[in-house]
């Protein structure tokens, strides 16, 4: 899995590239706890080239969720496919989280704008 | 047409991967379609995980894997030497608390029995067999024949 991060308007967009699974989950959280820690408080996560998720790319996403909500932050999901979403919804993730259909639309969110 | 290959990995998380790869490799051989793909992985990223953390327990040990396209079915079954243990029964899921209280864990039984059609457990011997199927629906899917960036 690759991982590419972008800037768009003093937004952070964190693009996973492949299978987020136990093979490369750890690495995925390692570079979200990182953003956080290095001050960033507005943060995507772009799941449009995410093939799948499995529970423990799923126990990333909810750390960052509830990390950021202790830091008063704002982040947004955005471009899942159909299997990424039909696992959100298995696991009931959905309600936790701001879910956008496009990348645009999740900067505008967490960009307040 | 029936077509079965197997394989066997480390206990680790290296070899999760491994076998993650090999059943990638089966479904472009036997042109399993793309939408079955993604949901054995899944599941099996869930069952050979908790294999690898609370069944072997960091001990040396080997998961052989089996995997079969037949007609319109597919079916894999994982077999360990972990102490017994029968994943259907592992505590539900909690898919309803609000974010502060939410606990990752336990979704495996949720996902295979969500996203696949057939999901048992047999104690034989010394060995855990678990045993997945899915049958590909009559509109049949878009099926995987590139290699893509794992």
């Amino acid at each position: 899995m690759e991982i590419v991060e972008t800037r768009e308007q003093g937004a952070v967009v964190i693009a996973p590239v492949g299978r987020v699974d136990s093979t490369t989950a750890d690495r995925l959280e390692r570079h979200l706890s990182k953003l956080v820690a290095d001050g960033e408080r507005r943060v995507v996560v772009d799941f449009s080239r995410v093939e799948y998720i499995s529970s423990a790319g799923l126990r990333v996403m909810l750390a960052l969720a509830k990390r950021m909500k202790d830091v008063r932050g704002a982040v947004a999901l955005c471009a899942m496919g159909e299997p990424v979403r039909h696992v959100f919804e298995l696991a009931g993730f959905m309600p936790l989280f701001a879910v956008d259909g496009s990348r645009e639309a999740a900067v505008r969110r967490v960009a307040g704008g | 047409m029936a077509a079965a290959e197997s394989v066997s990995v480390p206990g680790t998380t290296a070899g999760v991967g491994r076998a993650a790869a090999a059943f990638d490799e089966f479904c472009r051989h036997r042109q399993v379609p793309a939408d079955a793909r993604w949901r054995f992985q899944v599941v099996l990223d869930e069952i050979l995980s908790n294999i690898v953390r609370h069944g072997l327990q960091g001990c040396d040990g080997t998961i052989a894997l089996t995997f079969a396209h037949h007609a319109r079915t597919i079916t894999v079954r994982v077999v360990d030497r972990a102490p017994a243990f029968d994943p259907r029964q592992a505590p539900a899921a909690d898919t309803t608390s609000p974010l502060e209280a939410r606990r990752p864990g336990g979704l495996g039984v949720r996902f295979a029995e969500s996203l696949l059609d057939g999901f048992s457990y047999e104690r034989r011997g010394d060995e855990n067999h678990v045993q997945l199927t899915w049958q590909v629906p009559e509109s049949g899917g878009a099926v995987e024949t590139t290699d893509g960036d794992r």
